[in-house]
């Protein structure tokens, strides 16, 4: 029972976070916006530095238009990974928290893939919530809510709307608890 | 195994003047000839005889200049393809060696799909590795690297690298252990 509570207020603060954004999105910049979530995060000097990849492969590709990145898993402000399977015990704001961190490792790959300025941004066709959750765990549409009012809040309501699905895996490389892959293109 | 010997030591001195003729070319892809000498040196390496790949079904779809490989197979030269969870049914090792055979054959459909010719690829743009697995295994990198270094190895840096994402599976068609999908631009 408390459990439900928690989730409906839960979803019930993204909805308002999100009706706060649709009014305020066009008075601010997407740096702005980008700053306040980074803040919020715990991210004292803005967007961080990329962490190095695990193999040999590149953390994004652009052709023409069309922006490709990696799949993005969860960086800690201390320059850590949030690793870890998913059970029916994890709390809701520990997936939400590493979702969160998701986009902002998905949204630095992107930035820095046209030219270091997401106002070269033209647009997402796409995103890829991915979490080792079991088939029961009953907060993934939550996560995945979640993600999709954060990289709303950043981008706006415009430039932010995208398509979405949720893959869930048995595990993710490195045991990665959750990871993002956002599909997007240049202006 | 002397036959063998001579096959890998031609592929490879042919490999190794096309490379010295590639790395003089001003626009960084690679010519025909030394794709092809490259890839012949990974089909042999993997005991396709003469290193030429068995006639096989298209399997991808083409949107404009935008290649879409099916889930590919890790086909091995004796027809047979790799079965079972990792790692109570097969090792890392056989997973990483499936990940070189179904990269391997998914450079043979990448060149049915560029008209026989692989210098027509422009870009590798975006490879998914996937594989059956169970909860508690994670260790995915070994056999994604196997992948995404072949791609380098047969392509060069510029048409070769690429962004990647690897999952888990818990069930997959035929039982099959590792599969993998590519997005993969003509020029």
């Amino acid at each position: 029972m408390m459990k439900k509570l928690f989730a409906i207020s839960l979803l019930f603060l993204a909805a308002c976070s999100e009706q706060t954004t649709m009014e305020t999105v066009t008075e601010t910049t997407i740096d702005d916006r980008l700053n306040i979530e980074l803040e919020r995060l715990g991210f004292k000097d803005g967007m961080p530095e990329l962490p190095p990849v695990f193999g040999p492969y590149e953390p994004s590709v652009v052709v023409d238009k069309e922006i490709y990145i990696t799949a993005s898993a969860a960086y800690t402000p201390e320059g850590t990974w949030i690793t870890g399977t998913i059970t029916n015990d994890t709390p809701a704001e520990h997936m939400l928290y590493a979702a969160e961190l998701t986009v902002i490792q998905a949204l630095n790959r992107i930035r820095l893939a046209i030219g270091g300025d997401l106002n070269n941004l033209g647009g997402l066709h796409n995103v890829v919530v991915m979490t080792t959750a079991p088939d029961d765990y009953p907060h993934v549409e939550m996560v995945a809510e979640a993600t999709s009012a954060m990289i709303i809040r950043i981008l706006g309501p415009e430039l932010g709307k995208h398509e979405r699905s949720i893959l869930r895996s048995v595990s993710l490389p490195v045991n990665m608890t959750h990871e993002t892959e956002i599909r997007a293109y240049t202006k | 195994m002397k036959a063998k010997f001579i096959q890998i030591s031609i592929a490879l001195i042919v490999f190794a003047i096309t490379s010295f003729n590639a790395n003089a070319q001003s626009d960084g892809f690679r010519d025909k000839e030394t794709i092809d000498a490259a890839f012949m040196a990974e089909l042999i390496n993997l005991g396709f005889e003469n290193g030429e790949y068995p006639d096989v079904e298209p399997g991808f779809t083409i949107t404009e200049n935008l290649i879409r490989t099916e889930p590919t197979s890790a086909l091995a030269p004796d027809g047979s393809i790799l079965q079972g969870h990792v790692p109570t049914d097969v090792t890392t090792e056989d997973v990483v060696h499936a990940s070189a055979l179904a990269c391997a054959a998914s450079i043979n459909q990448l060149k049915m799909a560029a008209g026989g010719d692989l210098s027509n690829i422009r870009k590798i743009a975006n490879i998914r590795y996937k594989t059956l697995t169970v909860k508690k295994y994670f260790d995915y990198i070994p056999a994604s690297n196997s992948c995404s270094t072949m791609m380098l190895r047969v392509f060069g840096d510029t048409a070769g690298s690429h962004t990647r994402h690897a999952e888990g599976q818990a069930t997959t068609a035929g039982n099959q252990t590792f599969q993998i999908e590519m997005l993969v631009y003509l020029k």
